[in-house]
């Protein structure tokens, strides 16, 4: 048995700041009609959001406004997946597609709990996902609203680079055109510009954040970046309180490693999730720390979070953006190409979907993040994240890493055997040397018997 | 440089499959064709015994194979380096080795691939190829690549958004590049001739499946769903100037037959369904499978790619004719009847799908959905109403790596019952 490794810990103080933005904005994305404003409906604008700038004041609710609600009630869930599923549409796909399409047959998807409808202008699609664009269509049907394809391309060698990052350009500039047709507005450069730098702006210091945590003791818990995550879509990246946000919390998190502040009060193991933590389960992330372990990071998290300079080894190192690297932006064009350099060349959002480098990337990011397990999460509700899993936990296995799987669905509470796989994290934990720490497993607010 | 496997498919013999190889006395796969007395009989042994095939081919004209995982892979950049592309199809056999590699949510045909790459079948590939299109696919090429390593690999970046205007422009450059790597790899040069020849071989392959399509669009059918399937897949695997050889004399043959009567007039939908025994299952309950919606069918060959002539004009730069090759033959597969991952924004293939099923004269449409698989089964759904609307009955039936064979005998009978109680 190891003995718990105990740290000073201490609450984050912009967590109060962060509270009261994401208030200020939600507000603000609820009154956007009454303003004049236009709503944009699209899950990829968790990303690409300064294609909302250029047309003054814009909100995107995502896909969907009540899908946290949705998430956070099992049974609710559940009678969107039988809606859907009576329509003919399999159990074996993409989850969180047919909770969404089950909301929207329900007539729960545009409206709020207080029974206000979101009626979007159009949907913006983000194909970087072959499931998420075809469940699109079907909502753009539904709706009767136009709907806009862009394609997210990688490129599969560094010669093609170039192509894809003309491809992925060349539709921004078809996107703006089809935006001011669509919505009769003219699209405001300046605007759209600023919104291009605060994206990247957010999206490095995202990326610092994370990389930050390779301190020990990390200075943050998995279950905080979830929250900064959560922030990051809500305001968007486009502007400016994200990234200004960012930096405040980011200039506190380099002080906590420079005091050797901990996340959580006990960091006996370092741990590493992979894939999405279960909608409707968020507090496995917490789990461990009755063991003294912590989760301290998340390659689909930290991808989420922020873009990076990809190395030959895998290994990340945060992305610098166009200004400091002595490109200015100044104009449409500029804005657009750096946009699209943003998500060919620096996001994980392309990079990321061929498989070779998600393994090279776990392995060092094993050794950089200092790992002492990983927990893969076989996710029968999402095909986009599980591939490279099962050849990652082959690759981490050869470099002495212990690895652990669970079988689950990020969004369909039938396929996630709560118990069973508590039960089996209770084993993997205790393979690592670790034990029960007396109350602290009451402290972290989830246990078997929850 | 040129290549014997280059020159090979400039040779003009006949009668094709009694070519033996240079000094030798013919390959046990080439003995067993040239006995055949019946050519449409051929493609059957050819699916059968398709590794033989290649081994064969590799063995007589010296040249590389090159595998594939998707057919919106152009072939015919490689047929013109001098490789024969050979589409990697589903073996359909219990296996225990790839579930510590690929997730087992994963369609069958992608773990079926993988299982045969793993377990030595395709030994014989000198390069693994894949087009762009799911994640699964690109999990499989993956795993191929780095457990059973073939010498030469490349993924040839095919956009999904095909209805942009963007996507031609970055997929001929996408195209460019293949060639030249393929280029580098085998040592010949792709000319515009030999490209120009290449997409001429590949149109007439594509005329003639097409010719054979046409014979079942009336009453009396020369031929079973099933001969035409082993026809479509054996296109897949082959050499397509022996294809197209083949096929001539075996449409010389079917033509001859007097046909039968059609049953009850279906059309299948659905992906990579190689398993012919399933086709020769529904066609023994009394129907009659006149058409297909499948990328191992009419997705493969449906259209050609049309060259702008002339070919070479006044002022144009050198390599410009190789660059309105490549165009032409991105254009083709654009416009080829889309896959449902490409099939985005308005849909493309619900019309595609009516007006087969009018041309054909459908009674009832079978959708076969590999399990599994995202792009077909948010289409499925959508399909069958769309269809049912039209007043023509449906029936799903979702397929894993085997047949439950006796499960889909019922259901098929059953739907074949409601066809003919609605038609009658």
């Amino acid at each position: 048995m190891i003995a718990p490794q105990a740290y000073e810990t201490r609450p984050l103080e912009s967590w109060a700041k962060m509270k009261e933005l994401k208030r200020k904005f939600f507000l603000h994305k609820w009154q956007c009609k009454e303003r004049g404003g236009t709503i944009v409906f699209g899950g990829g604008l968790l990303n690409f959001c300064s294609l909302l700038s250029g047309l003054g004041d814009a909100v995107s609710f995502g896909e969907g406004i009540y899908f946290s609600t949705l998430m956070r009630n099992p049974d609710l869930a559940k009678r969107c997946f039988e809606a859907i599923e009576s329509k003919g549409y399999g159990i074996d796909i993409c989850s969180s597609s047919r909770v969404l399409m089950g909301s929207m047959l329900l007539g729960m998807h545009n409206k709020s709990p207080q029974g206000v409808v979101v009626q979007p202008d159009f949907w913006l699609d983000i194909n970087n996902c072959e499931s998420r664009s075809k469940c699109v269509q079907v909502f753009a049907e539904y709706y009767k609203i136009p709907f806009f394809t862009i394609e997210v391309p990688f490129a599969p060698t560094p010669e093609s680079r170039e192509m894809a990052v003309s491809l992925l350009a060349n539709q921004i500039y078809d996107y703006i055109d089809w935006a001011q047709r669509t919505t009769g507005k003219t699209w405001d450069d300046e605007k759209f510009v600023e919104g291009v730098k605060n994206e990247w702006r957010s999206q490095t210091l995202g990326a610092k954040i994370c990389m930050a945590n390779q301190a020990v003791p990390a200075p943050l818990a998995l279950k905080h970046i979830d929250n900064f995550l959560t922030f990051m879509h809500l305001i968007g990246r486009q502007n400016a309180e994200t990234p200004d946000f960012l930096q405040t919390l980011l200039a506190e998190i380099e002080e906590r490693v420079r005091n050797g502040i901990a996340g959580v009060p006990y960091e006996t193991a370092r741990l590493w999730h992979e894939g999405q933590v279960p909608w409707f389960f968020r507090p496995l992330v917490k789990y461990p720390e009755a063991y003294g372990a912590s989760f301290i990071g998340s390659r689909f998290e930290f991808q989420a979070m922020g873009v990076y300079a990809p190395h030959e080894d895998g290994s990340w190192e945060a992305a610098m953006t166009p200004e400091e690297r002595g490109i200015h932006l100044r104009s449409r064009d500029d804005a657009v190409r750096a946009l699209a350099e943003l998500y060919v060349i620096y996001s994980h959002n392309s990079s990321d979907r061929m498989i070779a480098p998600r393994v090279t990337e776990m392995v060092a990011a094993a050794k950089a993040w200092r790992l002492d397990g990983v927990v893969f999460h076989m996710d029968l509700g999402c095909k986009g994240i599980v591939p490279g899993h099962l050849e990652a936990k082959l690759a981490l296995q050869k470099t002495g890493v212990p690895t652990f799987i669970y079988e689950g669905s990020n969004c369909d509470p039938r396929n996630l055997a709560t118990f069973q796989v508590l039960d089996r994290m209770d084993s993997f934990l205790e393979s690592l040397g670790l034990r029960k720490i007396e109350g602290n497993a009451r402290e972290t607010g989830v246990d078997k018997e929850d | 440089m040129t290549n014997p496997a280059a020159e090979y498919h400039n040779l003009s013999f006949l009668p094709l499959l009694t070519v033996a190889r240079p000094g030798g006395t013919g390959s046990t796969m080439t003995r067993a064709i040239a006995s055949k007395t019946r050519a449409v009989d051929e493609f059957s042994d050819i699916v059968r015994d398709r590794h033989q095939y290649a081994r064969d081919w590799k063995s007589r004209t010296g040249g590389k194979v090159v595998g594939y995982l998707c057919t919106y892979m152009p072939e015919e950049i490689i047929y013109a380096a001098g490789a024969l592309p050979v589409r990697i199809l589903g073996s359909h056999e219990p296996q225990d080795v790839v579930d510590r590699h690929i997730f087992s949510f994963f369609c069958s045909y992608c773990r079926d691939a993988l299982a045969q790459g793993l377990q030595g079948r395709y030994s014989y590939l000198d390069g693994l190829t894949t087009a762009h299109c799911c994640i699964h696919i690109r999990q499989t090429y993956d795993s191929w690549q780095r457990h059973a390593p073939v010498p030469y690999k490349h993924y040839v970046y095919m956009p999904a958004h095909i209805q942009s205007q963007r996507a031609k422009p970055a997929f001929v450059e996408a195209l460019r590049l293949f060639q030249t790597s393929l280029e580098e790899w085998t040592g010949v040069t792709v000319t515009s001739e030999s490209l120009d020849r290449a997409i001429d071989i590949y149109n007439q392959n594509r005329r003639l499946l097409k010719q054979v399509y046409e014979l079942r669009k009336g009453q009396r059918l020369p031929l079973s769903a099933a001969e035409a399937a082993r026809m479509v897949i054996a296109s897949q695997l082959m050499d397509k100037l022996e294809h197209n050889r083949l096929l001539e004399q075996a449409i010389k043959e079917v033509k001859r037959r007097p046909g039968n009567p059609s049953g009850v007039r279906l059309m299948v939908v659905g992906s990579e369904v190689d398993e012919v025994e399933l086709l020769e299952m529904i066609e023994s309950l009394g129907a009659s499978i006149v058409v297909d919606d499948l990328c191992t069918g009419s997705r493969y060959f449906w259209n050609e790619a049309v060259v702008p002539s002339p070919l070479t004009g006044e002022g144009e730069g050198e390599g410009e004719p190789l660059r309105r090759l490549l165009s032409a033959i991105a254009q083709r597969y654009i416009d080829r009847p889309p896959c449902p991952l490409k099939d985005l924004e308005e849909r493309r293939r619900l019309t595609h799908l009516l007006n087969l099923a009018r041309e054909y004269a459908v009674q009832g449409v079978i959708l076969i959905t590999r399990k599994f698989c995202d792009p077909h089964g948010f289409d499925a759904p959508v399909i069958q109403t769309f269809l049912e609307d039209k007043d023509i009955p449906t029936l799903n039936l979702e397929v894993d790596w085997t047949i439950a064979a006796g499960q889909f005998r019922t259901r098929v009978e059953a739907f074949l019952e409601l066809v003919r109680a609605q038609i009658t």
